[in-house]
């Protein structure tokens, strides 16, 4: 008895081996830095978790975090390793909140657009799309007057990055994605900051404090 | 070499550097922006010249250690007066005056001195002490002890009950002064004596040139004997009587600071910080942290649990 294999069985092993080799996690992130274009396009990886996203921030803040108690916050030595410590987890926090509070707001800026996508998904590609900035540090160790030129290219670097994750989780044009995580977060933040300056010096008119009244019209 | 291996040794590359950035900047000097700072620096152990050594059991501080501690603090244009935090017993002459010697080069430069004793600050101490422009002890504080004083052992006889014999070769009478394998002679006695009291009229002269006092007046109280910080202040040995907030206040003063910062010239760095044992309102490390949730409930729950 002859053992053939039908053309269904070879398409099927096929699909099986494609679906076995999907990249992982560090071949994405492989992907994310040097071959962005291909990766996007991946359709095996439009899914992803939450905490691979997660993962990068926490990674970038905590890298971060050290770099600064070590370097720029001089203040640090004056509280000591508790200061440290607490400065670190909170540029994690911060890292966080930033990261969830701009993926919703970017998310629902691209339904409200008409795009379909999930947040969720959108998170996770936002926090990938992070990678690039595990190299601000090195950059600012070893490039000395141009680092900060450098570390300017990295953030442009990681914004684009984003942008094409916008894209191909919502399916949305570039001049959307622009719009949704260029334009908006800015125009967001800044009507925020100033509803809340505005409620602040309410308040303090309110309560009395002549020392600030002073700055109002 | 995969793709998920390139990833894996890049970001382990890229937490690397971030290390040994790190360790880099452990050694960079405190930036203490544009304010007028005070320094703190501290003497703990035993004094001796050279650049010292640590064991398991204790350090001795070596006086290069210290001198270039204090020029980096004379180079420093934004430090405008130094607090020396003394805890030690005293040590090597020699050492004790270059460590005296490079605060008074301090002084010469227009920074304001001050010396905080702690527990003791006792014989080479009180030599370095002497070379602020004032000195602070606590009035339980031990110093005094203005000697000097130089011990030989003489095993000779536990040589022979060895059965050891050592045979010595020398190209002068007294090259081998000091050994000891033998009785030291009366010439070797009166040459060693009068090292120690050339020593002794050094330190003499020094503790009356910086205190004002008369040699006479030192030689009353330089017996070798020790002192309270109380008693030191009654013999003019000491200025005030206070911790070491009141000789950072008093440094203040003297430079005539009103808006300044203290920082620690010699810091500990960041991952001795990190990873801190010491638990209080400003030291709370990783370890602390790690002590303070697990382990020390943990033994509490034993100790409760005894008879």
């Amino acid at each position: 008895m002859s053992e053939g294999v039908s053309p269904e069985d070879e398409v099927q092993s096929a699909s099986d081996e494609q679906e076995q080799t999907a990249p992982g996690f560090f071949d994405i992130l492989y992907g994310i830095m040097f071959r962005p274009r291909v990766t996007f396009a991946d359709e095996r990886i439009t899914d992803q978790s939450a905490v691979h996203g997660l993962i990068v921030i926490i990674l970038v803040s905590v890298l971060s975090g050290i770099w600064h108690t070590a370097r720029d916050v001089s203040v640090i030595w004056e509280y000591g390793s508790f200061g440290t410590v607490l400065f670190i987890v909170a540029e994690i926090l911060l890292g966080i909140i930033i990261w969830i509070v701009l993926g919703g707001l970017v998310g629902a800026v691209f339904e409200l657009m008409g795009h379909q996508g999930s947040v969720r998904n959108l998170l996770a590609w936002y926090g990938l799309a992070n990678i690039p900035r595990i190299f601000e540090v090195p950059a600012r160790y070893l490039l000395g007057p141009v680092a900060e030129f450098v570390v300017f290219g990295i953030i442009v670097w990681a914004l684009v990055l984003a942008i094409v994750a916008g894209k191909k989780v919502y399916r949305a044009t570039t001049g959307a994605a622009v719009f949704a995580t260029v334009i908006v977060p800015p125009l967001f933040g800044g009507i925020t900051l100033a509803s809340a300056v505005i409620m602040a010096l309410v308040y303090l008119q309110a309560v009395g404090i002549p020392d600030f009244l002073t700055l109002l019209p | 070499m995969k793709p998920r291996q390139i990833a894996i040794v890049i970001i382990a590359g890229v937490v690397l550097l971030t290390i040994m950035a790190v360790v880099a900047n452990d050694h960079t000097a405190p930036a203490i922006g544009h304010r007028q700072a005070i320094a703190l620096m501290y003497i703990d152990g035993t004094i001796e010249s050279g650049r010292g050594s640590a064991s398991w059991t204790g350090s001795r501080l070596g006086s290069d250690h210290i001198c270039k501690l204090v020029e980096e603090i004379r180079r420093d244009p934004h430090t405008a007066a130094v607090v020396v935090r003394l805890n030690s017993p005293g040590g090597s002459a020699a050492g004790s005056r270059e460590i005296a010697d490079a605060l008074l080069r301090l002084r010469g430069d227009g920074k304001i001195v001050v010396v905080s004793m702690a527990d003791v600050a006792a014989s080479g101490a009180y030599w370095i002490a002497v070379a602020a422009d004032e000195i602070v002890a606590d009035p339980a504080t031990i110093t005094g002890s203005i000697g000097v004083i130089m011990q030989l052992q003489n095993i000779e006889e536990l040589y022979d009950k060895l059965g050891i014999s050592v045979e010595t070769f020398k190209s002068g009478e007294h090259k081998d002064i000091g050994s000891a394998s033998r009785q030291v002679t009366d010439t070797e006695r009166n040459i060693l004596q009068a090292i120690i009291e050339d020593i002794y009229e050094q330190f003499v002269e020094v503790v009356a040139a910086n205190r004002d006092l008369t040699e006479q007046a030192v030689r009353d109280v330089a017996d070798g004997r020790i002192f309270t910080g109380r008693q030191a202040k009654e013999l003019g040995l000491v200025d005030t009587l206070g911790g070491l907030q009141t000789a950072l206040d008093r440094a203040a003063e003297l430079a005539e600071l009103t808006d300044y910062t203290v920082y620690e010239i010699e810091r500990p760095t960041w991952w001795e910080m990190l990873f801190s044992y010491r638990v209080s309102s400003s030291d709370w490390g990783v370890w602390s942290v790690f002590r303070q949730l697990l382990i020390v409930p943990w033994t509490e729950n034993l100790q409760g649990g005894s008879l």
